[in-house]
């Protein structure tokens, strides 16, 4: 990973969203995207800025997500030092994961019908095509002819679009890539997720006795992936490096984990196998730690599984507790914790914790951050439809 | 990288034509369009109906009816407010899974989970955790999202059912898939327009490849649904014609239609030690974006062209090596055009040039379907030795006239084809085959 471009409810780019979470700035307030009044929950975690600048809007295919999709993106290639040189390369491909897709602005399309039904001023934001308008906007921004793919692996697409953009630079097929995960926030998700009582009404407390759900929120996270051996050969630095990518599916429910935490153990040994890596070796877990009961519990006993006794001791963490569940970002956003982690030498906590519970048996590092000598780091990502996803990253060398 | 031979094994699907790829063949093969025995046979669908035709509505006090669509770019379907289509009447998921539940899910889920019920029986000698699923679609979960935020407005958000929720979620289609099955290895969605299908077979392989699974069940799926026609009749993009053909001088647009195709992807030497029978070897895949085609909305021939060499540079194949060629014009005019001109720039004009096939001149445009149902179609011309003709009433449009469509069906083997995939927002996705026993690729 030679770049990195973060846009998150805790802060614009890898400085502020790193002071944010070790200090425990927590992005959540009451939900100014839409009008929530008389919704059952009132709080969510909104990006506050920045405005896409005119330079960009014109790039823009979509609304919001293909924004939030596209400033991630500018960063992370501008972090490479490749502004100068991406512009027309065919060589280039565009990985983007999302959960919802762009639908923020049919959102606000139908809102502002008085009757509120389907009707002529909508659906021209669904001839759109929502799911993939992020991608050819960052095509489109870049004037990028290769490869442009869209992975709509709900809340694990950002770790999806890591890791198969890593697997397309190892095989050759592109010589860069630009791996985005992204989401707006959606009053249909959070809709969503408040009917299936799945979201807390005020705080997210991942791994916490009488913890009640998660936040929701939204972002985007964005690096820029390459061959080590060009970057290398080049003189330049890279941020750090995916050393494996582990997919499993449940095939079990389609919201709820499975209860033994059979996908999750797969992944994650899948990605460790990958990378070479013994599961001894791992100093950090970035958990996928959304807050709900259930899947704290699950990705708590799957870690338990894969680490044997050593999974009460390695340091488990989640950073939802600041940023709430970002959906389709949440997975890039936290790949790109991990490395900050790797780099500055410190885990961040997971805040907000208050009491151990006992069906969530593992150091989840309450409240505190933890200075580490971390070299390997496990980010996890778990979906709708049973979708797990793993990833294996190590420090930059010296 | 081990260099392996890769082959298809099956086909499952599900479409208006039928729910074998004998059925679909035999329905190219008559050169009828479906629209037009559609027409012939029912009422038409109107654009501000909130379910199609063949479904039952959705239950009340679940979804609000929907109003009229009224307006004055209501009319934009070719000047009716009835856009030909052709959905897959009758479609009943109970006659394919013997599962709780299917009724709660999405026409697309219930359509993917149908056309893999059609492959299952084939695989069933291998661990369902070495069976990966990849699968496309253009359209997601489009039909669930408008009918969530419908129901959400006029019901309440209190009042909404949270099973709708999950379903609008674009990945659970092929959630629903694995828990349907207990296929577990890996679990991808792609969308790519109308060339998800042929993008999900490409990610399938690729993830074969880094040896996650021993199969894999790669396809597309979309559905066609009352948003979607009124989506894509306001921006005047369906056809009225129900005789509407792809490159035809008269076109007016492109048929909506729906379905699902799956294909069983595996290695040769896996396939023959389980006792498949290999129906056609992947020689090469390939996908591009073919850069933003700004509001003249069709690709360049040029960018096509470079995808078509590529595909046939990675199968070590010179195009007079190709005995078929499955193209993805469905009746949009530049498009079309774009693709005709890359097929002639590489492929040459007249009899010389690979017999074409244009399926959604019969079958409709199926989105994310389309190029596995090309597939199918490919397989089955290699299989019977046949090359469908192309429909009477069709004469070439300008641009197109060295296309060789034969006008009746040709009996030749095939050794060779190559299904094409074109989307009109830019992405392109090329698959090369050759019969088992047909050399090329190595």
């Amino acid at each position: 990973m030679t770049g990195i471009g973060l846009v998150t409810p805790i802060g614009t780019g890898a400085q502020e969203f790193w002071r944010s979470l070790v200090q425990g700035r927590a992005g959540a307030g009451p939900v100014r995207t839409f009008d929530a009044t008389g919704l059952p929950n009132q709080v969510g975690c909104e990006v506050r800025g920045p405005d896409i600048p005119g330079a960009l809007a014109a790039s823009v295919l979509g609304g919001r997500c293909s924004e939030l999709a596209l400033l991630a993106a500018v960063q992370a290639v501008r972090d490479a030092g490749l502004e100068e040189t991406i512009r027309g390369r065919a060589d280039c491909a565009v990985i983007v994961g999302t959960t919802m897709g762009d639908v923020t602005k049919f959102e606000a399309d139908r809102a502002s019908h008085p009757e509120r039904e389907t009707d002529e001023a909508d659906v021209s934001s669904l001839a759109g095509r929502p799911l993939d308008i992020m991608g050819r906007t960052i095509a489109r921004h870049f004037d990028l002819t290769g490869t442009v793919r869209t992975v709509p692996a709900a809340c694990a697409a950002g770790a999806y679009a890591i890791g198969l953009a890593a697997a397309l630079v190892a095989r050759g097929e592109a010589r860069a890539a630009i791996a985005v995960g992204c989401e707006a926030f959606s009053r249909l998700a959070f809709i969503g997720f408040s009917r299936m009582r799945a979201m807390s009404p005020d705080v997210c407390r991942p791994f916490s006795l009488g913890r009640s759900g998660l936040l929701l929120g939204e972002g985007a996270g964005a690096v820029v992936l390459e061959p080590w051996e060009t970057v290398r050969a080049q003189d330049r630095r890279a941020a750090g490096f995916i050393d494996g990518f582990g997919l499993s599916c449940d095939a079990w429910h389609v919201t709820g984990p499975h209860p033994e935490g059979e996908g999750a153990v797969r992944a994650m040994a899948d990605a460790l196998a990958r990378a070479g890596v013994d599961p001894s070796s791992v100093d950090y877990v970035n958990a996928h730690g959304t807050g709900t009961p259930l899947n704290d519990r699950s990705e708590s006993l799957a870690i338990r599984r894969l680490f044997g006794e050593r999974g009460r001791r390695v340091p488990v963490s989640s950073i939802k507790a600041l940023t709430g569940h970002m959906m389709g970002a949440s997975g890039a956003v936290e790949a790109i914790a991990s490395l900050l982690a790797l780099e500055r030498g410190a885990v961040p906590p997971t805040w907000n914790w208050s009491a151990p519970d006992p069906e969530c048996d593992i150091d989840c590092v309450p409240n505190e951050p933890r200075e580490a000598d971390l070299r390997v780091v496990l980010s996890n990502s778990y979906a709708f439809g049973g979708n797990n996803a793993s990833l294996v990253l190590s420090k930059a060398a010296a | 990288m081990v260099c392996r031979s890769w082959v298809l094994t099956d086909a499952g699907l599900i479409t208006a034509a039928g729910d074998s790829p004998g059925e679909v063949f035999a329905a190219v093969l008559a050169a009828v369009p479906l629209a037009v025995r559609e027409r012939r046979s029912a009422a038409p669908v109107a654009v501000g109906e909130c379910s199609m035709p063949g479904e039952a509505p959705p239950p009340a006090g679940k979804i609000s009816p929907g109003v009229p669509f009224a307006g004055p770019r209501a009319a934009s379907a070719g000047g009716s407010r009835h856009p030909a289509s052709v959905p897959v009447r009758g479609f009943d998921p109970k006659t394919y899974l013997a599962r709780k539940g299917l009724k709660d899910l999405s026409r697309t889920s219930q359509l993917a989970c149908a056309a893999a019920s059609r492959v299952a029986a084939g695989i069933a000698n291998v661990a369902p955790s070495r069976v990966g699923i990849a699968l496309g679609s253009a359209w997601g979960s489009l039909r669930t999202v408008v009918e969530f935020e419908r129901a959400a407005w006029i019901d309440g958000p209190r009042f909404v059912d949270p099973l709708l929720f999950t379903e609008t979620v674009s990945s659970v289609p092929a959630g629903q898939i694995a828990i349907a099955f207990g296929w577990s290895a890996f679990n991808v969605t792609v969308s790519s327009g109308t060339a998800s299908g042929l993008e999900a077979l490409a990610t399938a392989r690729e993830l074969l490849e880094e040896g996650r699974a021993e199969i894999a069940v790669a396809g597309g799926a979309d559905e066609l649904n009352a948003p979607l026609l009124r989506a894509l009749c306001a921006e005047g993009s369906l056809s009225a014609n129900p005789g509407s053909l792809p490159l035809d001088e008269g076109r007016s647009g492109p048929i909506g239609g729906e379905g699902a195709c799956l294909v069983t992807l595996e290695t040769e030497d896996g396939a023959r030690a389980r006792g498949a029978r290999p129906l056609a070897r992947v020689l090469a895949t390939v996908r591009r974006y073919l850069g933003d085609p700004g509001p003249r909305r069709a690709p360049s021939s040029g960018a096509i062209a470079a995808a078509l060499y590529e595909v046939l540079d990675r199968a070590r194949l010179r195009p007079d090596a190709i005995d078929l060629l499955v193209l993805s014009a469905g009746g949009r005019a530049e498009a079309d055009l774009a693709e005709a001109g890359a097929v002639l720039a590489v492929f040459g004009r007249g009899g010389g040039a690979p017999p074409v096939v244009l399926p959604k001149a019969i079958l409709a445009e199926t989105w994310g379907a389309s190029g596995p149902i090309g597939v199918a179609l490919a397989l089955e011309a290699m299989r019977t030795g046949t090359i469908p003709g192309r429909p009477d009433s069709w004469r070439p449009a300008p641009g197109a006239e060295g296309l060789n469509l034969p006008p009746r069906a040709l009996r030749r083997p095939v050794r060779r084809a190559l299904v094409l995939d074109v989307s009109d927002r830019g992405h392109a996705a090329a698959i090369a085959l050759a019969a088992p026993e047909a050399s090329g690729g190595d």
